[in-house]
């Protein structure tokens, strides 16, 4: 079960994640993401605080959002993540190719 | 000498559909409690469990049909072992080679992490065919409780 509430920070999009992201939920923020760039959005800030789970399903989501983000000139921020997140992280080699950031307020600075 | 050793074991069967996903969870989390496993652990095994059922349900069949997957969890003492038994094509992700992990961005695909995650969570991942099913065993040395 995963919920996705959206903030506007100017340009930025701040999703915040709240539960597990896995395969059955992963489709969710692929969708959600894939409309806010079709609309023109191009700079989110993705906030984990209350990101309990991630699994492969959730890292290709991640992987696919940043392409697109970066096609369009802008940027994906990752920020709080857990340490159980984090190390799903290192484990598929995704530390080195994502921006990563405490807080959503360095996120935002990140971004900015 | 006290014998502190534990055994236990659960099995259960799930549908070939991800919205199974959320049942898998509660039952990896209610074994967890019952025997005294980290959540820490319960969630590496969750992750793993995860991406090898996820794998089944999209790739191990051709039909449009329902399957049962089997989950069979063993507990002794410190030594968890999972079995993943299904009846579609043959499909042995223990053999996968890893993904690159050193290639930029822009040349990364989406796909292909799923095994690999779930291989580096647990200690041992084996397969073996019989009878027309794939039966795959997970086995990880769990953590103190």
């Amino acid at each position: 079960m995963m919920d996705i509430s959206v903030a506007e920070n100017g340009d930025i999009k701040v999703l915040s994640l709240n539960g597990r992201l896995d395969a059955a939920s992963s489709p969710e923020l692929d969708g959600k993401i894939t409309s806010l760039t079709a609309a023109g959005s191009s700079l989110f800030v993705i906030d984990c605080l209350n990101l309990d789970y991630v699994s492969s399903a959730g890292l290709r989501v991640f992987l696919i959002a940043l392409k697109k983000a970066n096609s369009m000139n802008g940027n994906i921020v990752l920020a709080a993540l857990k340490e159980s997140v984090m190390e799903v992280f290192e484990i598929a080699g995704f530390s080195g190719i994502f921006t990563l950031a405490p807080s959503v307020e360095d996120a935002v600075e990140t971004l900015k | 000498m006290y014998d502190c050793t534990m055994k236990n074991k659960t099995s259960f069967v799930l549908k070939n559909d991800l919205s199974e996903l959320a049942a898998l969870s509660e039952r990896i989390r209610l074994f967890a409690e019952e025997n005294f496993i980290s959540a820490k652990d319960a969630n590496t095994i969750n992750l793993a469990l995860e991406e090898v059922i996820a794998n089944i349900i999209s790739y191990a069949y051709t039909d449009n049909a329902g399957h049962s997957i089997k989950i069979d969890i063993k507990l002794d003492g410190r030594d968890l072992s999972v079995n993943v038994t299904d009846d579609g094509g043959f499909f042995d992700p223990s053999v996968f080679p890893e993904p690159r992990k050193d290639i930029p961005l822009e040349e990364r695909k989406p796909g292909g992490m799923g095994i690999h995650l779930a291989k580096n969570l647990v200690d041992n991942m084996s397969h073996e065919r019989r009878d027309g099913r794939n039966i795959l065993t997970l086995e990880k040395l769990l953590g103190e409780k």
